[in-house]
């Protein structure tokens, strides 16, 4: 090994504490790119489990129908089929320790169907008497039975058929998680399924055909339906075909838009955290140069040439990238893995074993190296321009006063006299010292400080949402026509049914529909005049008694309505509905956000008149006498059996249930969002520490010259705090506007991606719990560099170089 | 605190050849030259002192800079300590100072063991006690000249704080740079900037000045200069202990103290007082 070489080996190991500092430092940065691993991970996760699922291209619904095996493997042989799956769904309800809920059962081949299969994520398949929950169905309906837990379903007989959860699985297809659905599923044998649905009547069989195909694209599934229906028709005498077949285009699968929109954020995030591992490995390197600066001038002098000189520290820089580099590779790959299976069992439900994203090891392997070399070339450059002879003569009191900056804040007294004690001063100045190091840690902070200031407004955004929808619902629970044979709208003698409920203090008929204005889809309400909605008008009014009867109708709209059609109160506008084109006149809007503010509200006369249904609503809404869940539960399910009973099968949706869901749904997004930035916060104050440890290493000479000179230890940790403190204060400052870009960034991506829309909240004591939250941070992480300054010892610290 | 008084400044002088009568040249001797036998008391004690510095982690062999050192300084006396490089001169005034512990034996200063102290106590006793002057003047260079002159009086919280700055006022001042009390470091000559920081030695006005190459890094005539300040100090009762290489600066100490290997060879102005020879 020539001097060179050892020279820049021992440049290394002269200091350890800076080196191992700065490798670390370095370590986290490139941990920090397992980030990049968790789309990757999950995208992985992901494929898997849609292969595994072996997911149709064709589904197709049919009334039920007794096929025998020899029908099956015709099916199975028609042309264009790959394969054929036939399963057997069933509505109902279930009560378990949870309460009365409504369900679908989905009777299948489970493993081992060839289309649609169920795979197995805890516990065992079922066998007889057994069903299997699916894993989203916690997450996605709020309704979990643990493995081992019992449900009793509601047969199609009428009587309760007490069935045992084995254990928890998933197909793309069916679950709740994947397609939106707020009802849970569970899985079970075909037999278990069909002798549910059996009744003397009725016969066993299936109604559900999932196919898969050897050509997947749309004329292939049009040949298919074609021939499904042709042979079907051919052997029932009829057209067993109840609706209108599902295709999956190829590369599809249920749930994808909303993965991709977890993906988008997640990219986002990687983003920042990249930024911030840039940020961090270019202040290390910079000052790490700067120190070599006079040894620089010395190898110069000696007749070293530039070319030389930089290849010296571009070595030194190398080794100290890939230890890092090997160090933060095992990081990250840790990091991704923790990150990924969180997102894949919290927000997608996908099983998830340990992997490792190879793409990303490999580069981040090869950018330690890499991007240390190159953060060294700025402060390599500067070395090297500087003249040899300033450089040598440097006795350590440049760096601060030869800029106008310097001057002016000493000649300006803002830190001078007996307002400012000589010790905070000197910290306050010390942050000026090194301007760059200083820039970079200021940097950090506004983007940590950024980062929490938009969590914290995008999570009053989501309370918002909750009070701004849920919130102004003052009912307990509703009921709804049930789907299938028997369901019909609620009279007068339903609601005095429903009225008597013990537990129910008041009820109040709704019509629900749709309408559509420009092509655009809206949610229309039918209340009455004072309705258990509370209305927030910001302009107009609401119904009166006499609106029921006006030429015109007249309607309020939801703030999202007012603002995408640009209407005014007094204003007109034509809505399309079940009755045809409408003509409604606008006399108030609204500012609620139920159906993220789509609704339009009719009185309640006039809406049942429009659909066709004088006299009779589709739900109710009920008010309790208690809001413990408890007795929510007991009366809804009273509620249910009673209008049962009277000839109006009903399906119920709790408040608490659906505010839970929202809330489920919106904290996702927040979830993401809060743990990603959380570990790009902990970066920064990587950063901020790193900074100030190589600041304690730097000065140590000027600690032992306080400790000649009488300083305590509380002083000389005085001067480094004013300085960490400075630092985040100024941080903070620049914080407050990047925090406040990220969030409107945040809500217009939402908006414009995940079609989440969210309120603007930024209160200013947002901004105010930030600057506290980094203060107390500051005061924190820098106890290590603080503990270190007060323990060097003069005399060591004096000889030190 | 009063001023000190500083002697004016004089045309370069002739070096002294160690007779006194030839030497009589009309210049202001040290404070306890003529005292110099006389029974002061003393201020500074190295008992049987050794110093060995071990490599980082305390493993390998050590260097033994000081072996077996026992050295007494009255009060108000002037000591030039001299020496080839590495003899230990630096580790004496580092000792006295409390910067470094002795490995083996004692050191009293100013009535206080060192080694029975915690590295707290001693940077406080070291702010009352000490005053330190280095070669390389180690001025904060973040501080103004008046800045760095208060820093010793806000540790050692000495005075109420609304007149610390005046009393480093004086001290500038009585240094010549009353009027360069506003200017960095980074603005100032290398013979302002130790003026500068012997002011801040004196500032909380200690019984002991502590020298270590103080004027090494200064021309001849700015060295003479700087010495004429510490003899003026000198002279107002401050013991001053500084080390040199420069045997012409080392000549204008009231006592010449000789180290060489970690030992004291020679020590001309206690012999000069009891020599019989």
């Amino acid at each position: 090994m020539n001097t060179l070489s050892r020279k820049a080996w021992r440049d290394l190991t002269r200091h350890r504490a800076r080196t191992v500092l700065a490798m670390f430092t370095l370590s986290i940065a490139i941990a920090s790119l397992g980030f990049v691993a968790v789309p990757v991970l999950l995208n992985a996760a992901m494929n898997r489990q849609i292969a595994g699922s072996h997911l149709y291209d064709v589904g197709i619904s049919t009334s039920t129908l007794d096929l025998s095996p020899a029908q099956l493997r015709a099916l199975g042989h028609l042309p264009g089929v790959a394969a054929v799956s036939p399963a057997v769904g069933y509505a109902t309800t279930v009560t378990s320790a949870s309460g009365p809920q409504d369900v679908e059962l989905a009777g299948t081949a489970l493993a081992s169907a060839p289309v649609n299969t169920v795979a197995l994520f805890t516990g065992r398949m079922p066998g007889p008497g057994e069903v299997l929950a699916d894993a989203g169905n916690a997450r996605a309906t709020g309704f979990a039975v643990p493995a081992g837990g019992t449900i009793d379903v509601r047969a199609a007989s009428g009587r309760l058929v007490r069935l045992r959860v084995s254990g928890t699985g998933l197909n793309l297809y069916a679950t709740p998680g994947a397609n939106g659905s707020a009802t849970p599923v569970f899985y079970a044998p075909t037999a278990t399924v069909q002798a549910l649905r059996a009744t003397g009547q009725a016969p066993r069989g299936y109604n559900y055909l999932g196919f898969r195909l050897s050509d997947d694209s749309t004329a292939g599934q049009s040949l298919v339906i074609t021939e499904v229906r042709a042979y079907l028709t051919a052997q029932t005498g009829s057209d067993p075909i109840t609706a209108l077949p599902a295709v999956r285009a190829p590369g599809q699968w249920p749930g994808q838009s909303g993965f991709n929109h977890i993906m988008a954020l997640l990219y986002i995030i990687t983003i920042l955290a990249f930024g911030s591992a840039l940020f961090l490995i270019s202040a290390t390197m910079n000052t790490l140069i700067a120190e070599q600066a006079r040894e620089i001038a010395i190898v110069k002098t000696l007749g070293g040439r530039r070319r030389q000189i930089g290849g010296i520290t571009l070595r030194t820089a190398a080794m100290l990238g890939a230890a890092g580099a090997v160090v933060g590779t095992i990081l990250g790959i840790g990091l991704a893995y923790l990150l990924a299976s969180y997102f894949a069992e919290k927000l997608i439900d996908v099983s998830f074993g340990f992997g490792v994203a190879t793409e990303v090891v490999v580069a981040s392997l090869l950018l330690g190296p890499a991007l240390a070399a190159a953060a060294s070339l700025p402060a390599l450059r500067r070395a090297l321009r500087r003249p040899v002879a300033q450089t040598l003569a440097d006795t350590g009191t440049s760096g601060y006063g030869s800029g106008r900056l310097d001057r002016r804040l000493v000649r300006s007294g803002l830190l001078s006299g007996a307002r400012v004690p000589g010790i905070a001063r000197m910290g306050v100045r010390n942050a000026l010292r090194q301007k760059r190091r200083s820039a970079a840690a200021v940097a950090q902070v506004a983007l940590a400080a950024g980062l929490a200031i938009s969590f914290l407004a995008l999570g009053q955004s989501v309370t918002a949402v909750i009070s701004q929808t849920i919130g102004l619902l003052h009912f307990s629970f509703s009921t709804g026509e049930a789907t299938g044979k028997g369901a019909r709208p609620f009279s007068s003698q339903a609601l005095a049914v429903a009225a008597s409920t013990p537990g129910v203090t008041g009820t109040e008929p709704v019509e629900t529909s749709s309408v559509q204005y420009n092509g655009q889809d809206y949610v229309a309400w039918g209340l009455g005049t004072h309705p258990f909605y509370d209305y927030r008008l910001s302009a107009g009014r609401w119904f009166t008694a006499a609106d029921a009867r006006a030429a015109i109708p007249p309607v309020v709209l939801g703030p999202a309505v007012a603002r995408v059609t640009g209407v005014r109160v007094g204003q007109t506008l034509t809505l399309t509905m079940a009755a045809g084109p409408t003509r409604v006149r606008v006399i108030g809007i609204d500012t609620g956000q139920p159906n993220a503010g789509d609704t339009i509200y009719f009185p309640l006369p006039v809406l049942e008149r429009l659909d066709g249904e004088p006299g009779t609503a589709n739900s109710i809404w009920f008010a309790t006498a208690s809001s413990a869940h408890a007795a929510i539960d007991r009366a809804t399910s009273a509620t249910a059996d009673r209008l049962a009973a009277a000839g109006y099968p009903v399906s119920t949706t709790k408040i608490y249930v659906a505010e839970a869901q929202i809330t489920a749904a919106d904290t996702s997004i927040l979830t993401i969002v809060e743990i990603l930035g959380l570990v790009v916060v902990a970066i920064m104050l990587m950063g901020l520490v790193s900074g100030l440890s190589t600041g304690v290493i730097e000065r140590t000479r000027e600690v032992g010259i306080l400790r000649c000179l009488g300083a305590r230890a509380r002083q000389i940790r005085r001067v480094f705090s004013a300085e960490a403190v400075t630092l985040a204060v100024v941080g903070w400052a620049f914080g407050v506007l990047v925090g406040w870009l990220l969030y409107e960034g945040l809500l217009a991506l939402l908006r414009h991606d995940a079609d989440v829309s969210l309120p603007q909240e930024f209160p200013p004591v947002i901004p105010l719990i930030t600057f506290a939250g980094v203060l107390v941070l500051t005061l924190i992480v820098i106890r290590g560099p603080l503990r270190r300054a007060t323990r060097i010892q003069p005399g060591t610290a004096l000889r030190y170089q | 605190m009063t001023p000190q008084g500083w002697a004016r400044k004089r045309a370069p002088r002739p070096m002294r050849t160690g007779h006194p009568a030839a030497d009589d040249d009309g210049m202001k001797r040290p404070a306890g030259s003529e005292q110099a036998g006389s029974a002061a008391p003393a201020i500074i004690e190295l008992a049987r002192v050794e110093k060995v510095y071990r490599s980082a982690g305390g493993r390998g062999v050590g260097f033994p800079a000081l072996s077996g050192v026992d050295l007494t300084i009255a009060a108000g006396e002037m000591v030039a300590i001299t020496g080839p490089s590495g003899s230990g001169k630096t580790t004496i005034i580092n000792l006295i100072a409390g910067i470094d512990r002795a490995t083996a034996g004692t050191v009293t200063v100013n009535g206080s063991r060192l080694d029975q102290m915690t590295e707290e106590q001693l940077a406080v006793w070291r702010g009352r006690t000490i005053g330190i002057v280095f070669q390389f003047f180690q001025l904060i260079p973040t501080l103004t000249a008046m800045e760095n002159a208060t820093l010793p009086l806000d540790l050692a919280r000495l005075g109420p704080s609304r007149e610390r700055g005046a009393v480093a006022s004086r001290h500038l001042a009585a240094v010549g740079l009353g009027d360069r009390g506003g200017r960095l470091p980074l603005e100032l000559s290398g013979g302002e900037q130790q003026r500068v920081a012997i002011a801040r030695a004196m500032a909380c006005g200690p019984p002991i000045l502590l020298g270590d190459e103080p004027t090494g890094n200064l021309d001849t005539g700015l060295a003479r200069d700087m010495f004429e300040l510490l003899v003026g100090l000198n002279e107002n009762g401050t013991t001053v202990v500084y080390v040199t290489h420069d045997p012409a600066l080392a000549a204008l100490a009231s006592r010449i103290v000789s180290v060489r290997d970690g030992l004291i060879v020679d020590d001309t102005g206690r012999r000069r007082a009891g020599d019989t020879s």
